[in-house]
């Protein structure tokens, strides 16, 4: 047994149990999600010192306040909690203004947010307004004007926020929250080459980067790979294309593992971006969308020769 | 008198060594295993630890804390000759940064102290 205080309260943990598991069995509601530490839907505070490892994908700025993942760190590691003030997160009224099905399972949502900024790349929580609430990553491209939002969405059939969007029409309100997590473009040197690899709707954050680090004046080779199951799921081709036509230090592929239309590559984007890029070393690397995918990219490319602080990654881990 | 910590470098030999150590564990057949299922991002921050420790560093683990962090490898087969081959690769890591040899007699001798708690026979 081992116990820590929240917002006053002793509350007891059994040995091994997450601050999350303790304060759910005691009754306290906590907002979280998918409790593998990638949706950072579970965010709490602590006064005391936290475990690095329970701060994994958090930026600087929540890291110095001692905010951790509440999912990740053992009841033992801490000695006191408490929730988060409204303004950390602040939540935001956003107006659905745009809604196009660009494959049979992908939905690109625009979305108006008033006093709304935050960088291509990294993540909101989307919130419907029947109470269900999810992490999605910012496409939004850097031409959009910063008070609209473009996400990515990949459908479901029965999911609950696929279904609310399924049926949300123009006009419709919803709230975001965030941005969350760390993986947009960061210049610490306009030359060095960037490498971007997801799957499926891994796309919208990966995008989102590619199209910052462009308009930002990147200059080093910009490579991305992303597959999906088959080529008739591939997506977004065009606006790649654009892209490559007006910036040369860009390039893209494709993948799909069946069904594979003559412009696709047959297999895994890992594989294939590896193929190429057999070594890293001075690499940024971005690695979105499955979260087997976005697992073995990280060790991959980890050894490969990358370094662990300039592998950026998100996981679409479910809730 | 600075410390073995200071004289290796403190934090920033650490993060020096990060991705050197981590990238010859995981490529030490010997002791791969143990590593596979542990997320990427985490063991960074706990590679961290581990090195800040052996480096003679600031760190609140305490040997109940090795002892336990630890249990589940022991568990899967975790004895001696794994221990020598963490602090083997250590120490190749640190002669490939150019660590002077008696710094790293050292550092072997503090990893040596947490031996009994790591593989849980405290
Ligand atoms: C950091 C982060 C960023 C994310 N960004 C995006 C994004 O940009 N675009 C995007 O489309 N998604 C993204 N996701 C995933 C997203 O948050 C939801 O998990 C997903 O949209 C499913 O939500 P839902 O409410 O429709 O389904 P739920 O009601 O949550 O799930 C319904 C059922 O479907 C299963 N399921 C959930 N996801 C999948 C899947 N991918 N494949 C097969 N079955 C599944 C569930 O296990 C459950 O049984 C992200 C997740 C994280 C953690
Ligand atoms: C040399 C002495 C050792 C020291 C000082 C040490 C120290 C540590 C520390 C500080 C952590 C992080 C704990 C945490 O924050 O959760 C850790 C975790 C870990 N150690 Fe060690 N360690 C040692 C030996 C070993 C050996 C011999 C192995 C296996 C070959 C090993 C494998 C691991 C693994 C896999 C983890 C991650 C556990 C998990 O998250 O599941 N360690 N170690």
């Amino acid at each position: 047994m081992t116990s820590f205080t929240f917002e006053g309260r002793t509350i007891e943990a059994e040995d091994g149990e997450t601050v999350l598991s303790a304060l759910l069995r005691g009754g306290h509601e906590i907002s979280n999600g998918c409790q593998a530490g990638a949706c950072q839907a579970c965010l709490l505070r602590s006064g005391d010192s936290v475990p690095r490892a329970a701060q994994n994908g958090l930026d600087d700025t929540l890291i110095e306040r001692g905010i951790f993942l509440s999912c990740q760190a053992k009841a033992s590691d801490i000695q006191s909690a408490e929730r988060l003030d409204n303004e950390v997160f602040p939540r935001f009224a956003a107006k659905l203004v745009d809604k196009q099905w660009v494959t049979d399972d992908v939905i690109i949502a625009s979305l108006k947010v008033d006093g709304w900024q935050g960088s291509p790349g990294r993540f909101i929580r989307l919130h419907s307004s029947d109470g269900v609430s999810r992490p999605y990553s910012l496409a939004a491209p850097a031409w959009m004007e910063p008070e609209f939002v473009q996400l990515h969405i990949r459908y479901i059939p029965g999911g609950a926020m696929s279904e609310s969007l399924k049926s949300a029409t123009v006009g419709n309100a919803f709230e975001i929250e965030g941005p969350f997590g760390k993986c947009c473009y960061r210049t610490t040197d306009q030359q060095e080459p960037i490498l971007l690899i997801g799957s499926g709707t891994g796309l919208a954050p990966l995008y989102g980067i590619v199209t910052d680090a462009l308009r930002k004046g990147h200059e080093g080779p910009i490579s991305l790979h992303f597959g999906a199951a088959t080529s008739s799921r591939l997506y977004f081709q065009l606006e790649l294309k654009k892209l490559t036509d007006q910036h040369p230090n860009f390039q893209f592929h494709t993948y799909a593992d069946s069904e594979v239309l003559e412009n696709d590559r047959v297999g895994s984007p890992l594989d294939g971006a590896l193929k190429e890029h057999a070594k890293l070393d001075g690499y940024k690397v971005y690695l979105c969308g499955h979260p087997n995918l976005v697992k073995a990219g990280q060790r991959k490319c980890f050894l490969a020769g990358a370094s662990l602080k300039d592998i950026f990654a998100d996981a679409f881990v479910a809730a | 008198m600075s410390t073995l910590y200071e004289k290796l470098g403190g934090s920033a030999a650490v993060d020096a060594a990060v991705d050197k150590f981590y990238r010859r564990v995981l490529g030490d057949d010997r002791i791969s295993r143990f590593f596979e299922g542990v997320d990427m991002e985490q063991q960074a921050a706990k590679q961290k630890s581990f090195l800040t420790m052996a480096f003679g560093g600031p760190n609140n683990y305490s040997a109940l804390d090795m002892k336990t962090g630890h249990v589940h490898l022991v568990a899967e087969g975790l004895d001696d000759s794994h221990f020598d081959a963490v602090v083997e690769d250590l120490g190749a890591t640190l002669a490939e940064m150019g660590v002077p040899a008696e710094l790293i007699t050292e550092v072997a001798a503090v990893a040596e102290t947490t031996r009994e708690s790591v593989l849980g026979r405290i």
